[in-house]
């Protein structure tokens, strides 16, 4: 057809498109891709087509490959296949489905009470905003779950002094050549050329910090644990800090390395909420049981007493107000005035901070000392929190099945894409760059060089997460010290016996671990359950010492339908599963990673 | 010895449900953390889950039957388990030098101090057989049986193990034991344990205070599996009697001692081998011939009524057994009216 401007396009619907993109893969192909026999991929097939509802539940250890983004993209195309999305019982089950409004208005308020909150909420908009933000509603020309996502949007971009392990690792320059060199080759451009254009073109927020951090305060983290290549970390951001402080319930790794621990009240010790990501509609309650051990505290009461202090210093000195994050003002004098709600929270008040956040959408008729009596309570909706509103099921109360995307298909508001419908294709000039516009197959690069073993980690056993991962009661249900899982042909093929040391290498040295043999393992893949400590391993190395941790540019795209940077919605991530690795006996020849390569 | 057993007048009683246990040790630290931090029990443990195949916890213990009952009804007497490489010993670690050397140039990592045998989940996830063909493997959490026919009971010189008349649970009079190990000897499940600090035998005691209060053990009720079931064998409304009796599909782990177990098990069910090409057969995973060597020869109808049913659900029919198992409703797992707290004198 003819363009206004006179040129000459060929236009095709995209169903055409697709059909013609899925034309190559047959049983035959994807078997000899996937290594698993046609038969195999035709019973899944045809299980799919007969399945009434078919529901994927996709949760974050499906986002730790670089390609992970194609994996999910394939499997919402099926769904989509099948009309399955927002559909009762069936659909795509992600991360997050209720979530406490209630808690961003505590850790915001700085005032008790109804003029607090709606200080929380003229601070993210101005009353200008809201009058338009209404009539944008009022007119219909947004809905208003897109309006207030807008604004909460906004509020996480441009306000909250927030940011991400990418972004901290990439701003970097050395962390940031290490990355490329990793990188080079798997994309047409290199990473940093993605990092600079997502930037100036105002995609990737950043944060626009005005200098170098000074003071390095970890709370409820262990970074130097969980960081890929911690060397990195280490020598070009934390050894130029000022400072170090770790508050902290265990005795971790980062503690180990800070210039202060604040030790915190285990769990049991104080009370407190846990509110899940996903799948289990409770809300749970924790009672201190007995008292915190020697002088850990309650973090409130950590915070509350180190706020009054900072406070009390910014006085004497007469401290300017700064902008160290470049999101606004931050008066140090005011600090615990406005920690403690202009001196209504006191020392010990976490309970009545709590109740603050039961003031959530989801949890409806909650109180402490209802929660005392039952220690859990089932959630009323999924709050009215933007994220679990309007990405999930703004209808649900509480009763019957919790399913996903029904603000799309019952009640028939248009999907945040270009088209408003859900859509497979994406003409991103990026994506156009990639050869990404369809989900496709693309192989697993090879990070860390090229080695025989892929380094897969999976979720902790033998420890809630992260914690009581180096407690010995735990250790003894396992081997005492971190293995690496082999399947037992591999093993016998490289001569390692099972128990013994082995050595784990590649291009960034090496590190030892136990070996332990399991049929569960396939065969060219090793195992690693996560959250081992640094100080577990011979020269306080773990195996993040040698997985680089591949970003996907294509993360850092934005301004495109629903390709846009949102926390924890759509930003770029630290991919370790592609990870290469040899193993060799160890038979006493000295490991350890390489030196940081100074740029 | 032979002592005259009576029958109780009720017997409590469990079922766990191997298809769904995931072998994440709840149940061991709950169970652990509840009565066994003592020094002399430290090695110990009153719930352990195994990965079979495998050589079990304390190893060795499906290997035929070290100790039980003669033919004639008495008691075999069997071994004692090593610490070191049969128990495993609860080694100790070295948290705090590992912790000083963080700035030093020689770090020490943390690792046990004991050399390193065996332990109470040594050979996890090994199984057996070769990816993607048949490799396979389960697990299996044990606890006391609280047997009909304990032979514990009868290895006592002292008489001071006893089934209880109100729940048929085996106690040991911890007054009375003197610690010979007769008892340990016997036992050829070995889930009797010696404490080398108090010198005297230990085992579970089926959570008795909380039986009592009409609460599950806290192995079950900790369970995030949801796949123990708690009751009284007799208990016609109860999911024991509907498990053993009506379907007959939980079944006692090595019928051939003859003890008469009161914790049964629903047999697991497998994914098909694949053939040399990577086809799905129609054969378990798990052969049947090595679970007829845990579970007996009932392990047959068991897994016929378990596949039959399972059918019956997927066409969409009603299967009160698959409900039962799949557990909707959790509380219905426990079926343990409150009692009358005894008072020990």
């Amino acid at each position: 057809m003819t363009l206004a401007d006179g040129r000459e396009v060929r236009v095709a619907p995209v169903g055409t498109l697709l059909k013609e993109h899925l034309e190559p893969w047959t049983f035959e192909h994807a078997a000899q891709v996937t290594g698993l026999h046609v038969e195999q991929i035709r019973l899944f097939a045809e299980g799919w087509a007969q399945a009434k509802r078919p529901m994927v539940l996709s949760s974050w250890g499906a986002n730790r490959y670089m390609h992970s983004d194609l994996m999910n993209r394939t499997k919402l195309l099926c769904l989509a296949l099948k009309g399955a999305l927002g559909r009762k019982g069936a659909g795509y089950q992600s991360t997050g489905w209720v979530d406490l409004d209630g808690f961003s208005n505590a850790m915001r308020m700085e005032k008790s009470g109804l003029r607090g909150r709606l200080a929380v909420l003229f601070s993210s908009i101005t009353p200008g905003e809201l009058f338009n933000s209404v009539l944008d509603v009022v007119r219909k020309r947004k809905t208003e779950l897109e309006a207030t996502l807008e604004g909460e949007t906004k509020y996480l971009n441009h306000k909250l002094c927030t940011t991400d392990v990418v972004e901290v690792n990439l701003k970097s320059p050395g962390y940031r050549a290490a990355l490329e060199r990793e990188q080079q080759g798997l994309s047409p451009r290199p990473l940093g050329a993605y990092y600079d254009e997502a930037h100036e073109k105002g995609w990737s927020p950043g944060l626009p910090r005005k200098g170098p951090p000074k003071v390095f305060f970890s709370g409820g983290a262990n970074l130097l644990r969980r960081n890929n290549l911690p060397q990195y970390l280490k020598a070009y951001q934390l050894d130029e800090m000022e400072l170090i402080v770790d508050v902290n319930p265990k005795f971790t790794f980062t503690g180990m390395h800070a210039d202060y621990i604040l030790p915190a009240a285990g769990w049991y010790e104080k009370p407190g909420i846990k509110y899940n990501v996903a799948h289990v509609p409770y809300l749970h309650y924790t009672d201190a049981a007995v008292p915190p051990l020697a002088e850990s505290k309650d973090e409130y009461e950590i915070y509350w007493l180190l706020s009054r202090e900072i406070e009390r210093l910014a006085k004497e000195r007469d401290l300017p107000v700064f902008d160290g994050c470049g999101r606004g003002p931050i008066d140090w004098k005011t600090l615990h005035q406005r920690y403690s709600n202009q001196g209504t929270l006191g020392q010990k008040d976490a309970e009545k901070l709590t109740e603050e956040i039961l003031r959530s959408g989801a949890t409806e008729g909650m109180t402490i000392q209802g929660l005392k009596q039952t220690g859990i309570a089932r959630y009323t909706s999924t709050g009215t929190d933007v994220a679990a509103t309007s990405l999930h099921n703004p209808d649900w109360k509480g009763e019957g099945v919790l399913t996903t995307l029904t603000r799309f298909t019952e009640h028939k508001e248009p999907w945040p894409t270009y088209s408003g419908r859900i859509t497979t294709f994406i003409d991103h000039p990026w994506f156009v760059e990639f050869r990404e516009q369809f989900a496709t197959h693309k192989t697993s690069p090879k990070a860390g060089g090229d080695h025989p073993f892929q380094f897969v980690s999976c979720h902790a056993r033998w420890s809630i997460h992260s914690t009581w991962r180096d407690t010995p009661m735990m250790l003894r249900l396992q081997r005492g010290e971190p293995q690496v899982w082999v399947n037992p042909g591999d093993a016998e093929r490289i001569g390692l016996e099972d128990y013994a040391y082995a050595e784990i290498f590649n291009d960034y040295g090496s590190v030892r671990m136990r070996v332990k043999l399991s049929g569960l393992v396939r065969p060219g893949v090793a195992y690693y359950y996560h959250a081992w400590e640094p100080h577990q391993f011979p020269n306080h190395e773990s195996y993040k010492w040698l997985i680089p941790g591949l970003v996907n540019p294509l993360h850092m795209a934005g301004d495109y339908g629903h390709i846009r940077h949102g926390m924890n919605r759509y930003q770029p991530g630290s991919a370790v599963q592609d990870t290469r690795i040899g193993i060799r006996p160890w038979t006493g020849q000295a490991t350890g990673a390489k030196p940081v390569v100074q740029v | 010895m032979r002592y005259d057993i009576p029958k109780p007048l009720r017997q409590v009683s469990m079922v766990l449900d191997l298809n769904k246990c995931l072998g994440c040790q709840t149940c061991t630290i709950a169970c652990k953390k509840l009565w066994n931090t003592d020094e002399g029990t430290d090695y110990s443990y009153w719930n352990s889950v195994e990965t079979l195949p495998g050589r079990g916890f304390p190893a060795g213990v499906h290997d035929p039957a070290t100790g039980g009952r003669t033919v004639e009804g008495g008691v075999r007497r069997g071994v004692v388990p090593n610490l070191d490489t049969a128990y495993g010993r609860a080694w100790t670690f070295n948290h705090e030098e590992a912790r000083a050397s963080a700035g030093a140039p020689d770090k020490i990592w943390i690792r046990p101090r004991e050399t390193v045998k065996w332990g109470p989940n040594f050979d996890e996830d090994q199984g057996q057989g070769d990816y993607p063909k048949d490799n396979h493997y389960f697990y299996l959490p044990r606890l006391c049986n609280h047997c009909t026919h304990p032979a514990c009971v009868d290895a006592c010189p002292r008489a001071a193990i006893a089934k209880r008349r109100e729940d048929g649970i085996v106690l040991v009079d911890q007054d009375r034991c003197h610690g010979y190990r007769f008892c340990v000897e016997a036992c050829p499940y070995k889930k009797v344990y010696y404490d080398h600090v108090r010198q005297v035998s230990t085992k579970c005691i089926f959570c008795l205070p909380r039986i009592e209060e009409g609460v599950a053990p806290a192995c079950a009720r900790q369970c995030p599996g949801r796949l123990r079931f708690v009751g009284y064998r007799d208990d016609e409304q109860g999911p024991i009697w509907k498990l053993v009796e009506k379907w007959k599909v939980a079944i006692p782990l090595h019928p051939e001692y003859g003890l008469g177990p009161n914790v049964f098990y629903v047999p697991p069910m497998s994914p098909p081998k694949l053939d040399a090409e990577g086809r799905p057969t129609g054969e378990p995973r798990i052969p049947v011939s090595y679970l007829e060597s845990l579970f007996g020869a009932a392990v047959h109808p068991a897994l016929e009524a378990l596949l039959a049913e399972r059918a019956r659900r997927r066409r969409g029919e009603a299967s009160e057994l698959m409900d039962l198992l799949i557990a909707y409703d959790w509380q219905q797992n426990f079926r343990l009216p409150p009692r009358q707290r005894e008072v020990l004198g």
